[in-house]
């Protein structure tokens, strides 16, 4: 995924002032390009077990409140995963813009988590090492300092002033422990590779 | 070989024949049957063992029967796919060729073998036991015949819709005296509420009302509306249906229909035949057209009912033909034959919240539409004419997980036909179709699609995701779903929106059902006999099924189940006589003690204490059902069981259970329900382990303490009960008869309880059988019985014969 | 779902939760807190403390799935270990991940024991049989709507009110089973028990965004326009359950509308709401730290 998400590639025209929108294209997928045990790989990541179900009736993509600033459907996502474009997939920004609304997964006939299927696939982009947005790497390096995604000690005087218990005690040596061998250190490491070889 | 030698006959009496089919590959590719062929042939009694490509053909066929004719062999062991699908072919066959037809013993290795195991080796040993214990059973195979019943020649149609009209007129146009029962004040059901029918747009009430008219007057044909049946009692050919039906309140003859009363009545409730959409008084008729042509009041909502205020409407009439102190009655009808009707309802679309629907009052139904079709199609909000109405298909359809899983198969053609009638009414206007998948199917279906669009009916492929009421003041409705053929979201604003609610079997089907002893699917619709053969036979004799009472369908279909049923009521019906199957108790008076065991036990008493003969019991065959519930309850062995005698059952149990599949779990299977279940779960192609071997009982409780020490004395390891929960036995029986077993064979051979377990299944429900996984593998992993239990069991075995 | 101990008259409560708060109200929403422990202290329901508790995790699930669990657990874990009842959840994000959480631990006992491993260098281990509830959900359910009624001292009759329901406080509804998602009745009856009038609009449903922020914000903008530009000038102010979409409503207007300021409107905690219809003093409800400045309101509400 570029960090420029085309966001609904909207032009007006110059006749008629209306918005146009134009639709994300793929023209034509060769064999080489698709990997048919895809969707059996998805079938085995946590909630991604309906996948197979899905028959693109496209609920989802109407209930999502992303869809406009998104490359593929949510829908597509799911056509993408059943004809195996894996690393189309893989580096969609589609996966990322998700704001987990959960929309998709309450309204599927079929019982589809894709929601879910959209989280398991973005581990699967951290740990083949495809980009993922900066933010992530921002909230890892806190969650491993001090417990969580911001700097919360930093509030405790506000919270003291407004008579609140102060946040302590926090034991960011055991949570980093417990947080070993997750993907976490795995995108940690990867930025770091990045940043690395762009020094050079 | 036998360890039981008073289960063997003089060779020179019984000559078996044994048939193994391929069924196409279905067994052989899995079974190999020219290894069982060779295992058979070496039984006793065993003179010919042949393997054959289709056993059901014609060539196969002959097989038996030249086996028959020509070489002498007078027992047949066919074993192939379930008895289910084609005993009486085989039956046939035999008596074609001058055996009787009982002397055939079929067998199922498909369904219970070839298509749920995948171990070639494991398979073709339980093959093998499994007609081994055929072929121990047929040494005592005994020719039977049928009895001679006559059969009254009426017949009641349940359900007065257009598959009820039909069947009716059919089977009343050939001469029998048929009763049509409604619940409702009139016959018609939702065909009258349908404005114009696909795709030919005939005026949907002037193609039926017609045919209710002759209904009403027809000679042979009695209506019965406001009546619902309460019992059933009786056997095919001879049933008894009580019927329970409510009041009118007004005097059918009598009631001019002039609506002078429904004019000052105060009394308000929904129009069920409006849909919902207006108001009817407490006193009403339906529709114009009703049939009986009189009113109905509703007791509810009628003031003088409820608080004895009001009851102008009687001073009205100026016939006389209001009583209001009419009371329910109760009518017996005594019929030959039962043809179900009972037709469908629409789901309600609230469940799906995001639809809006209930929350402003220009979101309808489709069925709804129909009714605002007749009434100048005005918007429910504001009586305005509409100009782009959105049609929403598939509400609450191809679901699974959150309506029903099956497609409502009508939703696509009428949303077509709702857009093409409006487009035609109403100048402007602007139909859109949001549909996953159109289907257009039927005859002249898919023409039909062409010319909606060649009316500029327009399209989106895409379910839709929400229907949002718009808070301007345009009173207008906001639409969105993913145009799935651009990959784009597409909002818009329509003036109505109509929904298409899944169809569901009417509300009180599950009761019919029970009441009759049908079957349901797992889509909840009523069952038939066999899905692709037998279309609108059930499962009980003497009882058919036609209309949407099966399944989502159109008119068109409807009528064609209708006269398929009435057709085949009149095969059943026709020659006044009905042949009553021998497979009934029978009892050697010389053994009874007037004990009267027998009489409690049996779930349809058919056994009572004889008048003469001492306090001797007698049996009623025609009233008995075969489930050989008495037979182990009789401590002095007098009763038996024709085709599962004691010899027969005793023998099958020896011979599957002597076999070289070990460690065994014999499972008896009820043949009513558990049995077809079991071919489901084949038929489904899921599997379990090879050690599970199927017997098949008329009911759990034909099966003795004397059964369950000759299966372990013989080679079994486990016992399961697996009984269907329609038996006639009744759940609470099943386990507490298998809980008593289970004591007795603690206690008399000391077999661990764990040993003998139950399974209970529906049709619906047959993947409950995958506890055929569980309980196998558990034999599996408790081995063997214990030598010392083996061997008390032998012990115990001689004293029980 | 009723937590032990129910009574039906207001003022003989027995109820005892522990509160989780998770990241985003210590750094950006201590009004919430606030004005919860406010109305907590006034409906005599008492708070007890989760100590060393961290984030909820679930904002790593995106990242692995193990993480996230892992750290749910964690909480689920300290929870169980300090008191033994029900935990009160805020934030509807925090609701969800350790609802989820403690659901997925009792219905795969090896994922249970995968987590319990990773536990175990605190000494703590995964349990998922312990309750969680948002702060919604114990008002309406478990303290009860009669009971509230009881405790309106002001009914807020001249306020006109928009509720953003969010998402993660009822959705998947298979797994939260809280509210009826596509029309949330309980959302409702807490809102309109305070007296205020309560105006539908269109975009209820939408969500807030709040995930996106982090990756492309002008997504989040567009969608924070989209909700306030329907409900502008029809409501006094807009009602939050989750201190996320608040923080996002809150923070992401004054950008939004910089130069329409006459369209940005105040975003109440639902807990500032039922504090003002208690007729709880201001400065226990954190008012003044929203930032699209709600003063107009407590005019209304005098």
């Amino acid at each position: 995924m570029s960090e420029d998400v085309n966001q609904g590639r909207e032009s007006r025209s110059a006749h008629s002032g209306r918005r146009n929108v134009t639709t994300s294209t793929v023209k034509r997928i060769t064999p080489d390009q698709t990997d048919a045990n895809f969707m059996e790989e998805v079938l085995k990541m946590p909630d991604g077990d309906k996948i197979h179900s899905c028959f693109q009736c496209g609920v989802c993509s109407g209930s999502c409140p992303i869809l406009f600033a998104m490359d593929y459907t949510p829908r597509q996502i799911s056509e993408m995963i059943h004809i195996g474009l894996r690393e189309a997939v893989l580096s969609s920004a589609t996966i990322w813009l998700c704001s987990t609304c959960y929309m998709c997964y309450e309204r599927c006939p079929q019982g589809v988590k894709l929601t879910d299927v959209f989280n398991a696939i973005k581990n699967k982009a951290v740990d083949e090492g495809y980009p993922t947005p900066s933010v992530y790497e921002k909230m890892s390096r806190q969650i491993l300092k001090n417990g969580f995604v911001y700097d919360v000690g930093s509030m405790n005087d506000e919270r003291e002033a407004l008579g609140l218990p102060e946040v302590k005690d926090v034991k960011q040596d055991m949570i980093s422990a417990e947080l070993k061998d997750t993907l976490i250190y795995k995108l940690l490491e990867e930025k770091e590779k990045k940043e690395a070889s762009q020094k050079q | 070989m036998a360890a039981n030698t008073s289960c063997r006959r003089s060779k020179n009496e019984v000559s078996i024949g044994v048939f193994i089919c391929h069924c196409g590959g279905n067994i052989s590719d899995t079974v190999d049957v020219q290894k069982v062929k060779d295992a058979i042939k070496k039984l006793e009694c065993v003179t010919q063992v042949e393997t054959y490509e289709y056993m059901c053909s014609k060539p196969g066929l002959q097989l038996i029967k030249d086996a028959i004719a020509k070489n002498g062999v007078n027992r047949i062991v066919e074993a192939s796919c379930s008895p289910l699908m084609h005993l009486n072919t085989f039956r046939g066959a035999v008596q074609e060729a001058g055996l009787n037809p009982y002397l055939i013993e079929m067998v199922n290795i498909r369904e219970h073998c070839s298509w749920v195991h995948k171990d070639r080796e494991a398979a073709t040993v339980k093959a093998t036991d499994i007609i081994r214990g055929a072929v121990e059973r047929a040494r005592y195979l005994q020719p039977l015949e049928p009895k001679k019943e006559s059969v009254d020649q009426s017949i009641i149609v349940i359900g007065g819709g257009v598959a009820g009209i039909f069947s009716s007129l059919e089977l009343a146009n050939k001469g029998y005296k048929v009763y049509l029962v409604d619940r409702a004040p009139s016959i018609g059901g939702h065909m009258m509420q349908l404005s114009k029918t696909f795709p030919t747009l005939d005026c949907s009430t002037c193609i039926l009302a017609p045919r209710m008219v002759e209904v009403g007057q027809h000679p042979n044909i009695s209506i019965r509306t406001l009546a619902e049946p309460i019992s059933v009692k009786g056997s095919p050919g001879n049933y008894e249906v009580t019927l329970r039906v409510k009041p009118r309140f007004v005097d059918e003859k009598n009631c001019s229909a002039c609506g002078e009363c429904s004019r000052v009545c105060p009394g308000k409730a929904p129009n069920e035949f409006e849909a919902g959409l207006y108001e009817r008084k407490a006193i009403y008729i339906p529709f114009a057209q009703a049939i009986p042509s009189a009113y109905t009041i509703d007791a509810e909502n009628c003031l003088k009912i409820q608080k004895g205020i009001c009851g102008v409407c009687t001073k009205k009439c100026k016939r006389g033909a209001i009583n209001l102190d009419d009371k329910e009655r109760t009518e017996t009808l005594k019929v030959g034959a039962v043809v179900v009707a009972t037709g469908y309802d629409l789901m309600d679309p609230s469940k799906f919240g995001e639809l809006g629907y209930g929350t402003h009052p220009d979101i309808v139904t489709n069925l709804q539409f129909e009714r605002l079709f007749l009434k100048g199609l005005v918007k429910p909000s504001n009586s305005k004419v509409p100009k782009k109405v959105a049609f929403v298909l598939c509400v609450g359809s191809r679901s699974p997980e959150r309506g029903q899983p099956y497609c409502s198969k009508i939703c696509c053609m009428t949303g077509l036909k709702q857009a093409f009638l409006f487009k035609e009414m109403v100048p402007g206007a602007e139909p859109w179709v949001f549909y996953t998948d159109m289907r257009a199917a039927g005859k002249w279906y898919e023409e039909f699609y062409e010319r909606a669009r060649e009316e500029r009916v327009r399209f989106v492929r895409g379910r839709v995701a929400e229907v949002i009421p718009l808070t301007d003041d345009s009173n207008r409705l906001l639409v969105r779903a993913e145009d799935t053929l651009l990959g784009a979201q597409l909002e818009d604003n329509f003036d109505m929106v109509v929904l298409s609610p899944a169809m569901l079997p009417s509300a009180g089907t599950p009761e019919v059902a029970n009441l009759l002893g049908l079957q349901r699917g797992p889509d909840g619709f009523m069952l038939e006999k066999h899905y692709k053969l037998e279309p609108v036979d059930s499962i009980q004799g003497g009882m058919f099924i036609c209309g949407s009472a099966l399944g989502p369908k159109d008119v068109r279909e409807s009528t064609l189940e209708a006269m398929a049923a009435a057709s085949r009521v009149t095969s059943f019906i026709g020659k006044g006589e009905t042949l009553i199957s021998p497979e009934k108790a029978t009892l050697d008076a010389n053994m009874c003690n007037g004990c009267g065991q027998c009489i409690e036990i049996c779930p349809v008493r058919a056994i009572a204490k004889g008048e003469e003969d001492g306090g001797k019991v007698a049996i009623n065959s025609v009233s008995c059902v075969g489930c050989g519930m008495c037979i182990p309850a009789c401590d002095k062995g007098a009763l038996d069981l024709n085709n599962c005698t004691e010899q027969q059952l005793n023998a099958r149990i020896y011979g599957i259970s002597s076999g070289n599949v070990s460690p065994k779990l014999l499972a008896f299977t009820d043949r009513k329900t558990a049995y077809k279940a079991a071919d489901m779960y084949g038929m489904d192609r899921r599997h379990y382990p090879h050690n599970v071997l199927i017997v098949d009982v008329p009911c759990a409780g034909r099966v003795g303490l004397k059964h369950v020490v000759q299966a372990f004395a013989s080679g079994a390891d486990g016992i399961l009960f697996v009984e269907g929960e329609d038996s006639v036995m009744g759940m609470d029986k099943f386990r507490e008869h298998v809980n008593s077993l289970r004591r007795e064979a603690a206690k008399s051979i000391g077999v661990k309880a764990a040993r003998i377990s139950t399974v209970s299944v529906t049709l619906p429900q047959y993947y409950k059988l995958d506890a055929f996984n569980t309980l196998g593998e558990r034999i599996i992993r408790m081995g063997p019985l214990e030598a010392e239990v083996r061997a008390k069991a032998k012990e115990v075995l001689k004293q029980l014969v | 779902m009723r937590s032990e101990l129910v009574t039906t008259s207001a003022g003989n409560w027995n109820h005892r939760y522990s509160l989780f708060i998770g990241c985003t109200i210590p750094v950006r929403e201590n009004s919430y807190e606030v004005s919860a422990r406010a109305v907590a202290e006034a409906l005599g329901i008492e708070i007890l403390e989760i100590p060393s508790q961290s984030c909820c995790g679930l904002p790593f699930r995106s990242i692995d799935y193990n993480a996230w669990l892992t750290l749910a657990a964690r909480n689920l874990a300290i929870a169980t270990k300090s008191n033994s009842v029900p935990v009160m959840v805020l934030c509807s994000g925090c609701y969800k991940s350790l609802l989820t959480a403690s659901k997925e631990l009792e219905e795969n006992p090896a994922l249970k024991q995968n987590v319990s491993r990773r536990l175990s260098v605190e000494g703590l281990e995964a349990n998922g049989r312990i309750r969680i509830e948002h702060i919604a959900q114990v008002l309406h359910d478990d303290y009860g709507i009669g009971n509230i009624a009881e405790r309106v001292k002001k009914s807020l009759r001249n306020l006109k009110v928009a509720i953003h329901p969010g998402c993660h406080i009822t959705m998947p509804s298979k797994i939260i089973g809280f509210d009826d998602p596509a029309s949330p009745k309980k959302l409702n009856e807490l809102v309109r028990v305070t007296g205020a009038q309560l105006i539908d609009y269109e975009t209820k449903r939408l969500c807030c965004g709040a995930t996106v922020v982090g990756i492309k914000e002008d997504v989040s903008k567009a969608l924070v326009k989209r909700k306030i530009e329907n409900i502008t000038r029809r409501v006094d102010a807009l009602v939050t359950f989750c201190p996320i979409c608040h923080a996002t409503y809150d923070i992401q207007q004054l950008d939004v509308f910089a130069s329409e300021r006459d369209k940005q409107i105040p975003v109440l905690h639902y807990t500032q709401l039922l504090g003002l219809a208690m007729g709880l003093p201001e400065e226990k409800l954190g008012l003044d730290l929203n930032r699209v400045d709600a003063s107009g309101i407590l005019a209304k509400t005098s």
